[in-house]
């Protein structure tokens, strides 16, 4: 008869504690965010658990998986005009490998009567989904497929072996191989209709998830260093940190980069067509006089360093040469592979001219008042009429921000018409996001007279504690800035009130954990990349040693479990101690007699021992008529003769 | 064991043996059924002996013994038997249908309808017939023996678990080995040997067999360690249906006779290990995924037998 080792269920198979290692090891050595992989996980856990209500469960769960990959591949796809950029193999690749981690991960919690390995799989594949989360691709690339490998091995070990092997049919080709095919193409289908009707869904799940763009790894800071006009966001930023600010700013507008060529929606120059030089400490003006306020950069996105337009002063750390690029904006970079400080110094009134403000030069002249000969000349004629020849500046620039804000709305979805994308904005449309708004306020205030060039950065308005400010990827903007003789370099902000990232981060709860988990997943591997290599092999250790205690103590408890369920009325103190001494005796012939198996089979089995077996039976069919049967003195006595002569011999 | 019993038991296995070869185990099997009081169900493909064990079981016991061929036109009253009107006398007569034997041979009884099933299984289960409001006590002792062949589902009726749980075990057969094989053919070369088998024991010697058999002490950790695989099989997630109070019965009754068979009078853990898959594994009903998932009742049963410490 065949028996099943009962400790068998108890221990988890090993490959599941080699995925469970490989993950950690992800995790160690990954650095990025993005937390809607995990999230992902969990709601698709939670349609499995709906799904499962039904009798035949598969069927839900499989059009559900098609739509959540559909879907996936919508959103993902979805922010680039030009839909085969964005989609190369290795995203597809990518997005494939998390859905089906998700998968296993819930399959693996599926097995829950049987599962002896089921929570380390399923800690695992959850450790596994937020290294996965990462920027590094290529850690990803490697560490992925080793751990569905083991991750796959280990639910198989899970899998009761079946008892009949069938017979291959051709029949069981066309049974199984139908419903493959047809799910395939259903899935192609959806992708296709997915496809098709992108723009749609976008919007939808847009609105759904609060008016905020989804994210793709890699669009972490939200900033386009060659902003290009499409139909939606050209990058919209997540919600990873990429400043924390303590102190007071004298403008929420935080400069980072700007651009005064333009041609057919795209805004030049590109970051590598700019002269850069180091930057001294004085240039910066490093130590001008005024309220600082102290910077942290999370992330290094082209070391671009994001400040008010107006601020006197950027202060650096010694070790740290800033590098500029005065003739060309003069974004301030700073390359820094950890997290850099440093401070703002506020300039006492609105028009102080600090490092971003350079005077203007008679070339950045000539380029910002260029209207390039792409725009519709209605622009040109509708420009006009907005402010009279004898108008100020500043009037003009009231003018044109008016106009916009008053005639043209804010929204998420754009479209880009045939010709220039800003004409067709300003004259047919009227209905974009604030890149569009900002590059309809250069070309109108150009037309006018007013040198004006396009900028991008963060508008801060997060606040975290009693005086700092937290800036996320999604905060970023795209504002105008023009010149006023006298007066230097001002801010233009034509995007309507709705508009703003202050007004279009939705405070729901979702966002507000999802917010929160972010953090706490950036800063956890910040931890970790600051750790020292002993420091990083003790958390290792450390986190095996609790996978080691807590299998031990499950393993101890499913132990003592057991021993509750299946104790025995004992028999007879005589007999009680006759069965434990044989029990000894079998041990003593290395032959212990597991629990499930009677003393008499076990010893059947044991048939090519060298020991008295021919006694030991005896003894035991003595024992068990006195023990099942009737007990009396003489069986007793003679039972104690026999157990005597057999741990004799 | 009264030496009554052990006679009974040998002329019996002495007789089957004559007729059925190298297969003893299946053999004392079908005792341990008869000796308990319960039906057995034979089961297994076409050829293997099925009828050939129940008649020669049956004819081993001098009482009256019927056979019904199950076919799909067979109606409950051909089983029970029914009244017909005697014109010369004017008065309704009774004639009783085969059920009113002491051993009956239902062969391939999931062939007939439902209908005409449940009419044998209600019988089964009670000892006695009622018909047109009066009641019939069936001869005793009645065992009823019954074939059937799991493979060939064409024109079948599969019993559902709730009849099949009438049975107190299921015996299969398979095929005999080379050497046996080979004896059969011998030994039938000019006339089958059960055309020279004769009855043995008496109806009484039976009934008697069965009151010693109730006489078998089983102890109560033996009992304990009964009711915890059946408790196993309740609570395996596999199972659509787990055992029922009926199968608890039978595997202690089927021990207690296992060890009268083995010439005990105490029921050991090691009984209730023999008999758990003939008793209990045709009464499981397996859910959905299992069943196509390969997973076949025995493996359940064995399971949980790995699982129950034994008491010693």
């Amino acid at each position: 008869m065949r028996t099943t080792p009962t400790t068998s269920r108890i221990v988890p198979p090993w490959p599941a504690t080699v995925a469970a290692l490989i993950s950690f090891g992800t995790l160690y050595l990954s650095s990025g965010p993005d937390p809607i992989l995990p999230i992902l996980a969990l709601a698709l856990l939670a349609v499995y658990l709906f799904g499962a209500q039904f009798v035949q469960g598969m069927r839900p769960i499989q059009f559900t998986r098609l739509l959540l990959f559909g879907g996936i591949y919508a959103l993902s796809g979805g922010r680039q005009t030009n839909l085969m950029d964005a989609w190369g193999p290795a995203q597809a690749l990518d997005t494939i490998a998390h859905v089906l981690a998700a998968e296993l991960v819930i399959r693996a919690w599926q097995r829950g009567e049987t599962g002896g390995g089921r929570r380390m799989i399923g800690l695992s594949g959850f450790i596994m989904l937020i290294a996965c989360a990462t920027d590094n691709a290529r850690l990803i690339e490697v560490a992925a497929p080793i751990y569905f490998f083991f991750l796959i091995l280990a639910l198989r070990a899970e899998r009761p072996a079946p008892a009949v092997k069938l017979p291959f049919r051709p029949m069981v080709l066309l049974t199984h191989g139908l419903p493959i095919a047809l799910t395939l193409g259903t899935g192609a289908l959806i992708t296709q209709q997915f496809e098709t009707h992108r723009p749609e869904i976008m919007e939808w799940g847009m609105e759904a998830l609060g008016e905020r763009p989804p994210t793709r790894e890699g669009d972490v800071s939200g900033l386009s260093k060659s902003p290009v006009l499409g139909s939606t966001f050209n990058t919209p930023g997540s919600s990873t940190r990429i400043l924390r600010i303590v102190g007071t700013l004298p403008d929420p507008h935080l400069h980072g980069m700007c651009f005064d060529t333009y041609h057919l929606g795209s805004w030049g120059p590109d970051m590598g067509d700019r002269n850069f030089v180091d930057a001294m400490p004085a240039q910066l003006g490093a130590d001008a006089p005024g309220p600082r306020a102290r910077v942290t950069r999370f992330v290094n996105d082209d070391g671009m360093v994001s400040a008010p337009l107006n601020s006197a002063g950027l202060h650096f750390a010694s070790n740290l040469t800033p590098q500029w690029a005065p003739e060309d904006g003069g974004p301030v970079r700073a390359e820094s592979a950890d997290a850099l400080t440093y401070d703002i110094v506020a300039g006492p009134s609105d028009t102080y001219q600090g490092p971003f403000c350079l005077p203007l030069t008679a070339t950045e002249r000539r380029r910002c008042l260029l209207v390039p000969a792409e725009i519709d000349p209605r622009v040109q004629a509708l420009a006009q009429s907005l402010a009279g020849p004898d108008a100020s500046p500043s009037v003009r620039i009231e003018a044109v921000v008016a106009y916009l804000i008053g005639h043209n709305a804010y929204s998420l979805r754009a479209r880009r018409g045939s010709g220039d994308p800003v004409s067709s904005f300003i004259l047919e449309h009227k209905a974009a996001h604030c890149e569009y708004f900002a590059s309809a306020a250069v070309i109108l205030l150009r037309c006018l007279g007013v040198p004006t060039r396009y900028c991008i950065g963060y508008y801060a308005h997060e606040g975290d504690g009693a005086d700092a400010i937290v800036v996320r990827g999604q905060d970023a903007h795209a504002w105008a800035e023009s010149w006023i003789d006298g007066v230097g370099w001002v801010v233009v902000d034509a995007t309507p009130g709705n508009g703003r990232p202050d007004q279009t981060s939705k405070s729901s709860l979702w966002w507000k954990v999802r917010d929160r988990w972010q953090d706490f997943t950036q800063g956890l591997r910040a931890w970790v990349n600051r750790l020292r290599p002993a420091q990083r092999l003790a958390l290792i250790g450390g986190l095996g040693a609790i996978l080691l205690a807590s299998n031990v103590w499950r393993l101890w408890k499913a132990r003592q479990a057991r021993a509750g369920i299946f104790a025995y009325a004992a028999p007879p103190g005589e007999l009680s101690a006759l069965a434990e001494r044989f029990e000894a005796y079998l041990n003593r012939q290395g032959s212990p007699c597991p629990p499930d198996v009677p003393w008499r089979e076990h010893l059947s089995r044991e048939a090519s021992s060298t020991w008295d077996r021919e006694r030991a039976e005896a003894f035991v069919t003595a024992y068990n008529r006195a023990r099942f049967g009737a007990l009396d003195a003489p069986t007793l006595t003679a039972l104690q003769q026999s157990l005597r002569e057999l741990e004799k011999a | 064991m009264s030496s009554d019993l052990a006679t009974v038991v040998g002329k019996i296995e002495a007789n089957l043996g004559r007729v059925v070869k190298g297969k003893p185990e299946s053999i004392r099997l079908a005792l341990i059924g008869l000796l308990s009081g319960g039906h057995v169900l034979l089961e297994d493909v076409p050829g293997t002996g099925k009828t050939m064990l129940a008649k020669s079981l049956a004819r081993s016991i001098a009482g009256e013994f019927r056979r019904i061929q199950f076919t799909p036109d067979l109606l409950p009253a051909d089983i029970t038997g029914s009244s017909f009107y005697n014109p010369r006398e004017g008065v309704f007569i009774f004639r009783e249908g085969p059920v009113f034997a002491n051993v009956v041979l239902a062969d391939e009884i999931n062939r007939t309808s439902p209908r005409t099933q449940s009419a044998l299984l209600e019988v089964m289960n009670e000892g006695q017939i009622t018909i047109e409001g009066l009641s019939r006590a069936l001869p005793r002792p009645f065992f009823v023996i019954a074939t059937q062949n799991p493979t060939d589902y064409h024109g079948t009726y599969p019993l559902p678990e709730a009849q099949l749980d009438r049975f107190i075990l299921r015996v299969t057969l398979g095929y005999p080995d080379f050497a046996h094989e080979m004896e059969i053919l011998i030994s039938q070369k000019e006339h089958h040997p059960f055309d020279d088998l004769a009855p043995v024991v008496t109806p009484d010697d039976i009934l008697q067999a069965q009151e010693a058999v109730r006489a078998v002490r089983v102890d109560a950790s033996v009992a304990e360690y009964l009711l915890r695989i059946v408790q196993a099989t309740r609570t395996d997630s596999r199972l659509r249906l787990g055992l029922s109070t009926r199968g608890s019965l039978a595997l202690y009754r089927t021990a207690q006779a296992r060890a009268a068979l083995d010439g005990r009078d105490y029921a050991l853990p090691e009984d209730i290990r023999a008999l758990a898959v003939p008793v209990l594994a045709h009464r499981l009903g397996l859910d959905t995924k299992a069943k196509y998932g390969g997973v076949l009742p025995d493996q359940i049963i064995t399971q949980a037998l790995g699982e129950v410490p034994v008491p010693r």
